[in-house]
């Protein structure tokens, strides 16, 4: 499976750039701790590596503040994105 | 995306306010349907929307209509969007061929999806943050103008009254 959609050249949302995205909002200090946590307390084993999981990061950031949220809301519709437009969310 | 929009984008008090007026939920909200179902069937568009724009991603608050599979994503990319423009100008403003626009001609909705015109006005907050946009988007070339922008920005000024009304409501019931 390509990790970029052909012609919308749209790259397959990361954990790293997850995590760097957040940082751009709580700090880079803050965003690793916080994005471990949710991690954790959903027993999803990091590196987050599919969509699937991202996505259940994302909501679980969604629940740790306004900025995290927004964080996690954006990173859903990302993670969405690709789904909807890669078909990996049919297979 | 322009230096300007990032830092636009990830501005923390601008995303603050945009949490205090609850707009990074998925609640519907029936004062925006109704909002671009009317802005919709008066322009005779296809598409009028409600967005809200997130750090890295645009949500849409309400649709006139949507494809499915953006309507099943519920936002995209904020690289994709014509409303980033407006970060860094918070102008309205539109365009009546994207073809032939070179910032937006390269843009996967008007290669790929067929998008081909595009009106946008900001909603500013009562503490002066862009939050939101409200737009139209239609298939064919349209002959929009600075009249069709005022229209907008009008419409989108009274959007955001009902936005800035239905938070202090909620503020307001929660007892805070």
């Amino acid at each position: 499976m390509s990790d970029v959609v052909a012609g919308y050249d749209y790259a397959q949302p990361t954990e790293a750039g997850a995590v760097q995205a957040l940082g751009a909002l709580v700090g880079a200090a803050a965003a690793e701790p916080l994005w471990d946590l949710a991690a954790r307390s959903l027993a999803v084993q990091r590196p987050v590596l599919s969509t699937d999981d991202l996505c259940r990061v994302a909501d679980q950031l969604m629940q740790l503040g306004d900025l995290a949220r927004i964080a996690g809301r954006s990173l859903r519709v990302r993670c969405i994105t690709y789904d909807a437009l890669s078909g990996s969310a049919e297979q | 995306m322009t230096p300007q929009e990032l830092a636009e984008l990830r501005r923390t008090d601008r995303l603050r306010d945009l949490a205090r007026l609850g707009l990074e939920g998925d609640e519907d909200r029936p004062e925006l349907r109704q909002a671009v179902q009317d802005l919709a069937a008066e322009w005779q568009v296809p598409v009028a929307l409600a967005t809200v724009m997130l750090d890295t991603a645009q949500l849409f608050a309400a649709a006139s209509w949507l494809p499915p599979w953006v309507t099943e994503v519920g936002g995209m990319p904020v690289e994709w969007t014509f409303c980033r423009a407006m970060l860094a100008t918070r102008e309205g403003f539109a365009v009546s061929d994207l073809t032939r626009d070179p910032r937006f001609a390269g843009n996967p909705l008007v290669r790929l999806d067929g998008v081909r015109s595009y009106a946008g006005a900001p909603l500013i907050s009562h503490r002066g943050h862009l939050v939101g946009t409200l737009c139209v988007l239609d298939v064919q070339v349209r002959d929009f103008d600075d009249a069709t922008v005022a229209a907008l920005a009008q419409r989108a000024d009274d959007v955001m009254i009902g936005i800035e009304r239905a938070a202090s409501q909620v503020h307001q019931g929660a007892g805070r």
